[in-house]
């Protein structure tokens, strides 16, 4: 026993194992903190509305569940109609408030959480495929901690710094030749050592589990570890019966042998070769080139040795196919392992490990060969190193400064003006619209985007503006090679800066929408749920730090620092959307103005205000009133007050510096105003 | 000193478990780019295709200059067939008589994948490079008159590159589309470069030999140099074997040299690509840069090696600045943010990066092309390791002496 506190301390202490441990799991600790992403980020943005219906379907696929879902679906949708009759009764005076506050109350009710109806609807879909063994269940929290395939680079480096010296310091010391002389220093000695080495690996692994467990667990939550692995689509087709929580206990468990078989290697070639390059560079071999090497998932997993074991998760999943469009039929792109072969791999590799244990007890009697002694460098000079590798991983973005803002409105999202010039799409040629601006002085109309290159670009048809800057968005693209991938291609989306008044372009944001097999060893995954959110932006507008992204029912705020995006406003009418740099004024359902504040992350409703269109200038708010027969009123938004710009109904309009243009509901031309309500003519198209 | 250069490389170099290592890592390379094969190529037998003979017997026919004729013969072919099958209600049978697979759908997308959109592009590529170079003369005038004389620049070097690009030839051009994106054998090279150079230092300082160095004549700098050198020679001399059996591999198993002459943008990929050099002359000149941004890296890696009597953390280290530079490399890749992209060392490893795009990057207000700094700032890197290798070891031989 003492000897192996002797080897303990010498571990721990004399080679720095506790701090390489401790910084292992700083760093562990970090990397999740950083860039631990939901799977499915629909779920934490809706998490409230989710959270609602997940706790009434919890479990597995009944029928009074599939009824629930036919019934809430259909409820929601009645709901959203008879709202809407509702608040049109009411602003055509049909109904009084107290009718109205009756009858909407209930409906609002059902329609609150709609968002969150439709990520369980998605996950409903999924279910109804294979009702047996999918349940309902908040899938993120148990996603992180199970559905992913990653080599944890981490472990395995603290391994190699750990179980690597264990013999090779006692060669580099010349003591292995001194320990043949003492009482215990030849088997016992060995002996201890491969069992220090086995008990820390067991505890490593153990922390580490726990760590990634309790991270989950305080997160996202890790409720329902009773049902089935199935309900996790990661799993989907598995054919193995276990739960959640046994899988999450035996992947800990395959995880620690799988680490523990790469120690006894790690010690089989330390004793063998008595070098620390040598068993550094074939221990990293064996796990790195299978890992990197392998095309198919799957083979990792078919081969006896630590790797597929200490990845582990494979063995759970189950086959996975694609359609082959020139066969016309499936392949398969991950081939379930069988229990049967999972143990076979488990035997073959036991025995590997057991033998090299063996090895290295029957070696270590006979080793007289020797080194020098060698010294460790001071642990300062290593952090140091530590550091300044750490540091190369993080990334870096400049700042912008804006201290006037020109008041964005959706209704004009496709052009702005400044000083100088006047931005608009022009869609005279439908296969080639383009962003355009004219010379306000002399009426040349020219290209705004000035890069010449512009295969594999796609430009969107939406611009913002603010003073000299224009924004624009862009989606590059590049062609993927090889058969599996003939139809995919890589996508980015940037949002590009255009100064005005030299039209040098400034990237100020850029999200990788997919994943693709292009990198060098693919170690920056890339969330390919965001892809389909990124093709859906109808506009977009910004500020110094965040950009924010207006979809059909959304708008999400994405931070231009981090990337981290969060959904900030939810409304069924997104059509007519005005931001004045701080202030993001929208039309919520029940047809009023809601004025939401980017710094506090409050909402305030603007009072007295019905309606299905606005346009929002610099002091004023033009609406169309949904009270008085959608004529247009303007509001002072310094001290609230009405007045009525037209008198007649009005379909829509627009604005400039000087007039009012609008279509008339009735005979539907186009008419001119001034600001003031003066001179309404007609305009002569 | 050619003596000494000799005395190292027999030490660290020529080692029974370097060259077994050397020739292990070479056939798991010839195994791995097969695998490419079988699983990217069109031709390939694994994706469910028989296409390769009836690929070459059309080739025959199609390949060479492109002309109106062969453009008429294969619309000919491919027009009707996409006709027939744009609607999806034809025949579905694998031993149709009158298509040259069997099947309808097969044969288009055989003509579609293999013959049709590559020569389209080929094609077309001449109005597109048109385009480009009267937008970017547009953009003279345009940013003349505003005064950007940095965008002036960059649009007259635009206009410059892609004057007079055409593609005339359509050539078969899978095997260097496959060959440029092939990355593994770069990741083989690293790694024994790790485990070979981080003993350079290390080994004398395990032996305390470097004391006794210090005595000699050549000892202290000289041997610096000369282990600088050594060790620089070797990792040419790895990287070029793999690099050539990279070659002879793809070659044999693609079975072509096909467009070895045609231009780098006939890859699609490359469209905007700013380089016009011939594809057999953009291997040399990407297996030139692997090699420089390899060399670079084992430098880093002899750097780490110096600080530390053993190799345990050297070895470590080095791995884990490794996946750093990696994981630098592929945030950054596509992106527009390109002094980032380029200050990585390993821009250089996956120099089809630095080729793909016609990027500039702003030096003193004068647009320099994106592949002349990426190169300038690895020799920089390169350069300030071996300064502080020269550094380091003459500190530790004073402190030493004292």
């Amino acid at each position: 026993m003492s000897l192996l506190i002797y080897e303990m301390k010498k571990m721990f202490f004399h080679q720095k194992g506790l701090l390489f441990i401790s910084l292992f799991f700083i760093l562990s600790i970090s990397t999740l903190l950083v860039f631990d992403t939901p799977k499915n980020p629909d779920i934490e943005m809706n998490s409230k509305q989710y959270s609602f219906y997940i706790n009434q379907v919890n479990g597995a696929l009944s029928d009074e569940t599939e009824r629930f879902f036919t019934n809430e679906s259909k409820r929601i949708s009645e709901a959203n109609v008879e709202l809407e009759k509702a608040y049109n009764d009411y602003y055509d005076g049909k109904i009084s408030e107290d009718e109205l506050l009756t009858l909407s109350s209930p409906l609002e009710e059902i329609v609150k959480n709609e968002s969150g109806f439709k990520v369980i609807f998605d996950q409903y879909t999924y279910i109804r495929e294979n009702p047996d063994n999918r349940y309902f269940l908040s899938t993120n929290g148990w996603d992180g901690l199970l559905s992913t395939d990653s080599l944890d680079l981490l472990f395995l480096l603290l391994l190699l710094v750990l179980v690597t010296p264990v013999f090779c310091s006692e060669f580099a010391n010349e003591m292995d030749s001194l320990h043949l002389t003492v009482k215990k220093g030849t088997r016992v000695h060995a002996i201890s050592k491969v069992v220090l080495v086995i008990m820390t690996v067991i505890v490593l692994g153990l922390f580490t589990s726990l760590l990634r467990y309790g991270f989950f667990e305080i997160k996202y939550g890790l409720e329902h570890g009773d049902y089935p692995i199935q309900s996790l689509s990661y799993f989907g087709t598995s054919t193995k019966s276990s739960t959640l929580f046994s899988t999450f206990i035996w992947l800990s468990a395959i995880k620690i042998f799988g680490n523990l078989s790469l120690s006894m290697l790690i010690m089989l070639v330390s004793v063998w070769t008595k070098r620390y390059a040598l068993t550094l560079f074939s221990s990293t071999a064996v796990i790195l080139l299978p890992y990197y090497g392998f095309s198919m998932e799957s083979s990792k997993y078919s081969l006896p040795g630590p790797l597929g074991f200490m990845v582990s998760t494979g063995f759970f999943r189950g086959s996975e196919y694609e359609y082959n469009i020139v066969t016309d039929q499936m392949d398969v792109t991950f081939e379930e392992i069988s229990m049967k072969a999972m143990l076979i791999l488990f035997v073959i590799t036991l025995c590997i490990s057991i033998g090299a244990m063996i090895v290295i007890i029957i070696q270590h009697t006979n080793v007289w060969s020797a080194r020098k002694r060698r010294h460790w460098l001071t642990s300062s000079s290593m952090m140091l190193v530590l550091c300044m590798a750490v540091s190369s991983l993080a990334g870096c973005t400049s700042n912008q400064n804006m201290d006037d803002y020109d008041v964005y409105n959706y209704s004009s999202r496709q052009s702005f003006e400044n000083e100088q010039y006047r931005f608009y799409v022009d869609e005279t040629n439908l296969d080639d619209i383009r962003l355009v601006f004219e010379d306000k002085q002399t009426g040349e109309v020219k290209n705004l985007i000035r890069n010449p290159m512009q295969s594999l670009t796609k430009v969107e048809t939406f611009i913002y503006g603010n003073g000299p800057y224009v924004y624009y968005m862009k989606h590059d693209s590049e062609k993927l090679r090889g058969f599996a991938y003939r139809f995919e291609e890589r996508g980015k989306v940037s949002i590009i800066e255009v100064d005005t008044t030299t039209f040098d372009e400034r990237i100020i944001f850029e999200k990788n929408l997919n994943s693709h097999e292009d990198n060098f060893l693919g170690l920056n995954s890339v969330d390919s749920v965001d892809s389909s959110f990124y093709s859906g932006i109808a506009s977009f507008f910004l500020d110094e730090k965040s950009i924010y992204f207006i979809a059909q029912d959304e708008i999400r705020q994405v931070n231009r620092l981090t990337g981290k995006s969060n959904v900030i406003i939810r409304s069924p009418l997104l059509r007519s959307v005005a931001f004045d740099g701080q202030h993001i004024y929208y039309i919520n359902e029940k047809y009023q103005v809601v004025k939401y504040d980017t710094k506090t992350d409050s909402e305030t409703v603007v009072p007295d205000i019905i309606t299905t269109y606005f346009v929002l200038t610099d002091s004023e708010l033009f609406f169309l009133n949904r009270k008085d027969q959608y004529k247009i009123y303007v509001m002072n938004l310094e001290d609230f007050t009405f007045q009525k710009i037209t008198d007649k109904s009005v379909l829509n309009f627009t604005l400039d510096d000087q007039y009012i243009f609008y279509k008339n509901k009735v005979d539907l031309k186009r008419y001119r105003i001034d600001r003031d309500g003066q001179n309404d003519e007609l305009v002569q198209d | 000193m050619v003596k000494l250069l000799l005395f190292e490389c027999r030490k660290h170099f020529l080692k029974k478990s370097i060259v077994t290592v050397i020739l292990l890592f070479s056939v798991l390379n010839v195994v791995k780019i097969y695998s490419v094969y079988d699983q990217t190529s069109l031709l390939s037998k694994s994706t469910g295709s028989d296409w390769n003979d009836l690929y070459w017997e059309m080739y025959e026919e199609f390949g060479g200059t492109i002309t109106k004729e062969k453009i008429d013969k294969l619309m000919s072919i491919y027009g009707p067939l996409d006709k027939q099958t744009a609607d999806k209600t034809a025949s579905t049978a694998i031993d149709n008589p009158n298509t040259y697979t069997g099947n309808v759908y097969n044969d288009t997308y055989f003509f579609r994948w293999n013959f049709v959109n590559p020569m389209e592009y080929a094609y077309m590529y001449r109005s597109y490079a048109n385009d480009v170079v009267t937008a970017a003369k547009e953009n003279l005038t345009f940013f003349e008159s505003l005064g950007n004389q940095y965008e002036y620049k960059k649009n007259a070097a635009i206009a410059d590159r892609y004057i007079g690009r055409v593609i005339s030839d359509f050539s078969y051009t899978e095997m260097y589309e496959n060959y440029i994106h092939y990355d593994f054998s770069a990741f083989l090279v690293i790694l024994i470069c790790m485990y070979v150079l981080i003993n350079v230092f290390v080994s004398e300082k395990e032996t305390e030999m470097d004391v006794l160095l210090l005595t000699t004549k050549a000892g202290g700098t000289k041997t610096v140099i000369a282990k600088i050198m050594t060790s620089a020679i070797f990792v040419c001399i790895v990287c070029f074997w793999f690099w050539l059996i990279d070659f002879a591999a793809f070659s044999t198993i693609f079975g072509s040299l096909e467009a070895t002459s045609s231009p780098l943008y006939v890859i699609e990929n490359f469209a905007n690509s700013s380089i016009g050099i011939s594809l057999g002359e953009y291997v040399v000149l990407s297996d030139l840069l692997k090699t420089a941004g390899i060399l670079v890296l084992s430098l880093v890696f002899l750097l780490i090696s110096t600080l530390f009597k053993n190799a345990l953390f050297p070895f470590i280290i080095s791995l884990f600045t490794t996946f750093g530079f990696i994981y630098m490399q592929e945030l950054y890749m596509g992106s527009g943010h390109i002094l980032l992209k380029i200050l990585n060392p390993f821009a250089l490893v996956v120099n089809r990066e630095l080729f793909r795009k016609t990027e500039f990057v702003s030096l003193f207000g004068y647009p320099v092309i994106s592949y002349v700094p990426a190169f300038l700032f690895a020799a920089a890197w390169g350069t300030l390791c071996i300064l502080s290798i020269v550094i380091l070891i003459r500190k530790n031989t004073v402190n030493r002496k004292g």
